[in-house]
């Protein structure tokens, strides 16, 4: 008898596990192709996370919340001005309903290099992970 | 301008060849230009370098000048200004122009502060014994760096000090509105386009060949500081030039395009061409378009007001609305093409659209009302668009101007809803074209439209799952868009009518949209506003301060720090560049030395005590961050740095936030220097909504006005949660509605945030639709202008009635008084207001007072000073003279932000003038707030007690930004409410005038049938009644004449005839009675007199047939000469005969010939008679068309005149018919003698008021 429970129990820990590292999975690839948009300056390969209302800090002034149509266009013109060299998330953490990650986004402004803190936070809704959040510093 | 026009439009070829050579040049020479560029680099940057040196040379120049203007104003002031008595005189002066462009401070021979003009910065006295007399140099004070100059002034007995500063760089910054931007480097990094950094005295600049420096010499020529700058690197300056090169190739390429449209003649938008030429406008107008769009141009060139995608951006059709610019652009494009829509189904006549078949009637029916209702609802979406897809939040400031990039939306909304009302009422004329005929005026045919339309309206709502707008907005549209079809149809509005109708249509209904989707935005806002409140948590608080503490040790490590810094303001500098001050948070920066002696702190909203501090250091060893409980609900988060200046000097940083869960984070104070409150940029003001954090059914926090009773609360926890443990709950409370947004944060702990909102009354409403509404008008009216000049210029006649005189001096009389009441009710709620700030911040220093005076010789003076605060709860600040002595913002003092010296207005009344008390107006940055200085006596000393606005919350019955609301609102309504009275009255008393004015033309023009309706009362019906009664009579003489004069012309014609026969009888009867006498009296002359006889008689006879004769022929139609005659030919020379006539006559026909066998002549005449007839009517246009029926070609002849009396209609073929006081009356009847007998007919078809119609029938002549 106990030894069908231990497999049970063994069955439901790998199930959680894998839902985990799945879930996880999901996460570390959405923070990767931000990562990846963000350092070739190509919004559209994660607008399509942005939440209805995405909360956009950016070092130019830009703060607000805005619509997905209105962040794409936003980061792009911030990223078409603060040309990006390279964006590296250092730090992540995962939650059960929220993620956040920061780095650092390398950058060259009229010729002359600079860096920016980035900070991206994102949210689960339903069964999809949404970007609530990106300030660059 | 039109000579110009069509001399562009001649070289037209030569322009686009011109700049496609330009265009393609362009592309071969780039490279050779770069090249030449670069080889010729260190030249250009030598010249570049000495511009940006000559610049920055002369910016300070500029600024020195200032200064030594103020100084010799100075010097030549009357000097009993400096005496004790003129105190106050001197203290006015200061502050008026142009001393009021510096601060300057003024030391009695003592080096005692003697008179100021500044309140934002404090007086340094030690400076005049530190720093040269007479010459200009730069200080770089805690804040801020000027330039300053100092001297002395010598008056009838004493000696004055003076300092004249102009502040050239603000070290600080606050991200809101009202930060008053100062930044010499900042003006000149825009204007150069590379970073600058301002170095006072001898300060090292960097040996480095990438920077260069300009100095700074003062007016003794001495150097005084220096600018360090970064050299223009070279690919920065080739990507410029090749962008530019780009950008002209670009304009080349689109100037072209536009030439080659314009030599071609596609370019004709409002000529109304045919299918054809519309759809090849379409083209053109989408390919330039695209062409704009790609080669962003001249976006590019364009300030940010006009192109920064959040000000709005929408995804439609690839970004081509990406920002309001592209929006303007693609509107004005659609526009374009909706116009000329318009314009061709204006052109189509119901003879074109005249078809048997049924199926194809209706299809075309169905498929214009089916888009007209497409339409609709695309505006429908346009307008939530600019709603969502926009950070412009329309409705949320009470402001009555908009700024720039609202302005220009609220073109761009009139723009889009102008195009959907013009396409709409296209559709309708369409359809109502399609469906009838010009003639058919019957109302029911006309009210079966609109209803299918309505009814079709109605499935279309239904058949969507989210309409746009509402159901009466619908109804509303479909309305109005068809009221204005139909009088477009009748003729009832031209040009400006039609664009007036149409436009302001458009505003209302584009208004009306965009407050419905606002509403919704408003209470979508309720879920954002709730998210922002829950978004802040333990890492976003790392992440700024990790950034705060990077940027911090950043600034301190590129500078030396003199001994004699003011270290709070260094915080304060550190803290206000940080994105701690950018997201409002609580937070606090500390600057220590190498042992640990705190040098100098900023806090906001954030005071640290020192146990704080011990706990801090002394949980940081080696940890990066540092947690501290202070409560249950309330931490502190902390972040340590090391920090070396460039001397190597030790300082230790410390940056902490406040993570408080006790009270919501939008509470704040002091708002002039906080960033945008946590992030919220919400529609709605965030201090009017309620905010509630519930536990277990208890309340746990609480933000706003309102409190749930336990019934509510119950029903907040028992709202119907979607699996995303959200919901929404509308309800009735009191007096007002309410919209509430519910949360659960923690449901394990039943935790639930509650967000809402009150429901705006009326005035809102109606302020907000007349805010937005006016704007609109102010552009309506502008383009209105623009096209009544193009229409004046093309002899368009505008006359001065007497409607508009009416309705112009109702409006005037109206308008004014309310205007006038408007401005008085807001001056007395402006003092009203006054009084309520005057009344309750006295009331707050009088109890300050009160307490002082209560406990000063009991306690220490400081902790007195605190306690009254805190037992009192008002923020105040305490001054002995003019120096502050106590504040409880002394962090703002202390920074620098705020000067220690009091207010020089305050203190010249208070000292000088006598006063005990005032209200003074005062400002930070751009932030404007009252101060209430209260002079009093605490332990024997004179002090000033001073209450501000900016510390301390002061509730007012009614703010100024409420009266303007409720003002603006129903004074606007009532103003609408005028206009339309006003011109309904005008209309009616002016419309008896108008048709006995048109009446009075008439009859002077002969038409004495006229008979105008009288409905009126009064002088005007008995006005009226005269008016016809003379007329009847009028024509009841005319006809009596008429009848006489014919009568007169008969006889006249009888007598001549019977003169004429009279003559020749009267000798032949002599002769006859000469024959009688000699045949009777048998004379031998009988014979020679019987051939004298017979021979007169003879002649006589032949006379008197002669005579006959004349008469036959005057009264006999020539003979008719019949030959083989083209009509088609006849008529066309015939038309052209009237050329020059003010009536349009046209003659159509499909047939190239059409031969019947005629009298050219008379055939010519008869037509001529049958168009005077028609111009006599009063037409302005006459029809002629011939075309084959059977055997026999049919001539209509039809006009838009007056008509024929139905009673005369019989009778006018008949000859001496006339109704004319002219003529005899035989023209109709010699026409019609002339028809059959050439063998054809003549009818009248038809004649009512609108016209009449001959129809002539033409035997086709038989070889044909």
């Amino acid at each position: 008898m106990i030894i069908p429970k231990i497999k049970y129990i063994s069955l439901l820990l790998m199930i959680f596990t894998l839902g985990y590292i799945y879930q996880h999975d999901d996460v570390n690839h959405l923070f990767e192709i931000f990562q990846k948009g963000i350092s070739i300056n190509s919004i559209s390969d994660f607008s399509q996370h942005f939440s209805s209302k995405t909360y956009i800090s950016l070092s130019d002034g830009t703060t607000g919340y805005f619509s997905s149509n209105q962040a794409y266009y936003v980061l792009k013109k911030y990223l078409d001005t603060y040309e990006p060299i390279e964006c590296v998330l250092e730090r992540t953490k995962i939650f059960e309903r929220s993620a956040y990650a920061t780095g650092k986004l390398k950058y060259t402004l009229n010729g002359r290099r600079g860096s920016a803190g980035v900070y991206i936070s994102i949210q689960s809704a339903g069964d999809k992970w949404q970007i609530s959040q990106i300030t660059i510093n | 301008m039109r000579k110009l026009f069509s001399l562009i439009q001649k070289k037209a070829h030569y322009l686009a060849l011109f700049c496609l050579t330009v265009f393609f040049v362009t592309g071969f020479v780039s490279p050779l230009l770069v090249q030449y560029k670069e080889d010729n680099w260190q030249k250009e940057l030598s010249q570049k370098t000495g511009i940006i040196k000559d610049g920055i040379k002369q910016k300070f120049d500029d600024v020195s000048s200032a200064v030594l203007d103020v100084k010799n104003h100075l010097l030549k002031t009357n000097p009993k200004y400096f005496s004790k008595e003129n105190k106050t005189k001197l203290f006015d002066l200061l502050m008026e122009k142009p001393f009021s462009s510096c601060e300057i401070f003024i030391l009695d021979s003592s080096f005692n502060l003697y008179a100021w003009n500044s309140h934002s910065l404090q007086a340094d006295t030690s400076i005049f014994s530190l720093k040269p007399y007479g010459e200009t140099f730069l200080s770089g004070s805690d804040l801020k760096i000027s330039l300053i100059y100092m001297d002395s002034l010598i008056t009838d007995n004493s000696i004055f000090y003076f300092q004249i500063i102009k502040p050239v760089e603000k070290k600080y910054r606050f991200n809101n509105e009202f930060y008053e931007p100062l930044s010499i480097t900042e003006y000149l990094s825009i204007k150069y386009n590379t970073s600058f950094r301002l170095l006072l005295g001898n300060a090292n600049k960097i040996i480095d060949g990438r920077y260069d420096s300009a100095e700074i010499r003062n007016n003794k020529n001495k150097i005084i500081g220096s600018v360090e700058f970064q050299k223009p690197l070279k690919d920065a300056a080739i990507n410029t030039f090749l962008d530019d090169l780009q950008s002209m190739k670009y304009l080349m390429g689109i100037l072209a395009f536009l030439f080659f449209i314009l030599k071609t003649n596609q370019f004709n938008f409002f000529s109304g061409k045919k299918t054809a030429g519309f759809l090849l406008l379409i083209l053109n107008l989408s390919i330039l378009r695209i062409i704009l769009f790609v080669t962003e141009i001249p976006g590019s060139f364009l300030p940010e007001a006009f192109t920064d995608s959040s000000y709005f951006s929408s995804g439609l059709a690839y970004g081509i609305v990406s920002s309001p610019f592209e929006f303007f652009l693609t509107a004005l494009f659609v526009l374009i093409i909706c116009i000329s829509f318009l314009r061709n189904i204006l052109e189509l006549k119901n003879e074109d659209l005249k078809t048997k078949n049924i199926i194809l009637k209706t299809f075309a029916v169905l498929l214009s009302a089916g888009l007209f209702l497409v339409l609709l609802r695309g505006l429908g979406a346009a307008v939530k668009s600019v709603i969502f897809d926009s950070s412009i939040f329309y409705f949320k400031f009470p402001e009555l101007l908009p700024k720039l990039p609202i302005a220009f939306m609220h073109f761009n909304l009139l723009m889009l809803g102008i195009c959907s009302v013009t396409v709409s009422v296209a559709f309708i004329l369409l359809i109502i074209k399609t469906l009838g005929n010009r003639h058919n005026s019957n109302n029911f045919y006309f009210g079966g439209i609109f209803i299918i339309l309505q009814i079709l309206g109605f499935i279309y709502d239904l058949s969507q799952k989210e309409p746009q707008g509402t159901p009466a907005l619908r109804i509303l549209y479909i309305s109005v868009a068809f009221i204005i079809s139909l009088l477009i149809y009748k003729g009832k509005l031209q040009i400006l009518g039609r664009y007036l109708a149409i436009s302001f249509f458009a505003s209302f209904i584009t208004v009306t949209l965009l407050m419905f989707y606002n509403y919704r935005l408003e209470v979508d806002s309720l879920r954002t506003v709730a998210f922002e409140l829950m978004r802040p948590d333990e890492n976003w608080f790392e992440f700024l301060l990790d950034q705060t503490a990077d940027e911090s040790v950043g600034l301190i490590e590129n500078e030396t720090i003199p001994a004699s810094q003011n270290y709070s303001s260094l915080a304060f500098i550190c803290w206000s560049n940080s994105p701690l001050e950018r997201e409002g948070v609580n937070s606090s920066l500390q600057i220590f030395d190498d042992k640990w002696n705190l040098l100098g702190e900023f806090n906001s909203d954030f005071n640290i005590k020192q146990e704080l501090f011990d706990e801090i250091i002394k949980n940081h060893s080696g940890q990066e961050f540092v947690s501290v409980k202070l409560s249950e609900k309330q931490q502190v988060l902390s972040i340590l740095k090391e920090v070396r200046d460039k001397a190597g000097k030790v300082f230790y940083l410390t940056v902490s936030a406040l993570i408080d869960n006790s009270k919501f984070i939008i509470e704040k104070s002091g708002k002039f220097y906080t960033g945008k409150l946590t992030g919220i940029l919400s529609p709605v003001d965030i201090e009017k909504l309620k905010l509630i954090e519930l536990e277990k059914g208890r309340i746990i926090k609480i933000n706003g006005d309102f409190t749930p009773d336990e019934n509510l609360i119950e029903k907040f926890r028992n709202a119907g949660f979607s699996k995303f443990n959200e919901a929404w709950y509308n309800f009735s409370y009191g007096d007002d509605e309410y919209n509430f947004f519910i949360v659960k944060t923690d449901p394990s702990k039943e935790k639930l945030l509650c967000v809402g909102q009150t429901k705006k009354d009326i005035s809102f409403g109606l302020f907000n639709f007349f805010k937005v509404f006016i704007v609109h008008t102010v552009y309506i009216i502008c383009a209105g202008i623009f096209l009544f000049l193009v229409l004046a210029a093309r002899n368009f006649n505008f006359k001065v009635t007497y409607n508009l005189k009416l309705l112009s001096a109702f409006l005037l009389i109206s308008i004014i008084p309310l205007l006038v009441m408007a401005f008085y009710f807001r001056a007395i709620s402006e003092d009203n207001n006054r009084e309520t700030i005057i009344y309750k911040l006295e009331k707050h220093a009088a109890r300050i007072n009160e307490y002082l005076e209560k406990y000063y010789n009991i306690y220490p003076k400081n902790d007195i000073y605190s306690e009254a605060a805190d037992d009192i709860g008002v923020n105040y600040s305490l001054f002995a003279n003019n120096i502050l002595e106590y504040s409880t913002q002394r962090n703002f003092y202390n920074t620098g932000i705020i000067s220690a010296n009091i207010h020089p207005a305050a203190y010249s009344k208070l000292f000088h003038l006598g006063f005990f008390k005032i209200l003074n107006d005062e400002n930070l940055e751009n932030y404007k707030y009252q101060a209430f200085y209260y002079k009093t006596e605490i332990g024997g000393e004179e002090k000033v007690i001073e209450v501000n606005t900016a510390f301390n919350s002061v509730s007012l019955p009614m703010s100024g930004s409420d009266a303007d609301v409720f003002l603006f609102g129903t004074y606007s309504l009532a103003v609408l409410i005028i206009i339309i009275v006003s011109t309904f009255l005008a209309k009616q008393i002016s419309q008896p005038i108008f048709k006995l004015t048109n009446a009075t033309k008439a009859v002077a023009g002969g038409d004495l049938n006229f008979n105008l309706e009288n409905k009126y009362k009064g002088e005007i019906g008995e006005l009226i009644d005269g008016f016809n009664k003379m007329v009847k009579g009028l024509k009841k003489n005319q006809t009596e004449l008429a009848e006489v004069e014919r009568e007169l012309a008969w006889k006249e014609m009888a007598r001549q005839v019977a003169h004429e026969i009279k003559n020749p009888l009267t000798p032949m009867k002599l002769l006859m009675q000469q024959l009688v006498i000699t045949y009777k009296d048998k004379s031998p002359k009988f014979d020679e007199i019987f051939e004298k006889v017979t021979s007169t008689t003879i002649r006589q006879i032949d006379t008197l047939k002669n005579i006959a004769s004349e008469f036959s022929n005057f009264a006999q139609m020539p003979k008719l000469k019949l030959e083989k005659l083209d009509i088609v030919n006849s008529i066309n020379s015939t038309v052209n005969l009237f050329a020059d006539e003010k009536a349009k006559i046209t003659f159509s026909t499909d047939l190239k010939t059409a031969y019947t066998e005629s009298d050219s002549d008379q055939l010519n005449r008869s037509i001529i008679n049958l168009i005077r007839n028609s111009i006599q009517a009063e037409a302005t246009k006459i029809e002629l068309k011939l075309e084959t029926e059977n055997d026999f070609y049919i001539l209509r002849i039809s006009d838009n005149g007056k008509g024929i009396d139905p009673v005369n209609a019989e009778k006018i073929f008949l000859p001496n018919f006339t109704t004319k006081t002219e003529g005899m009356g035989l023209g109709l009847s010699l026409v019609k003698r002339f028809i059959e007998m050439t063998g054809g007919k003549i009818y009248l078809d038809r004649s009512n008021s609108e016209g009449t119609m001959f129809l002539i029938k033409f035997a086709i002549r038989k070889d044909e």
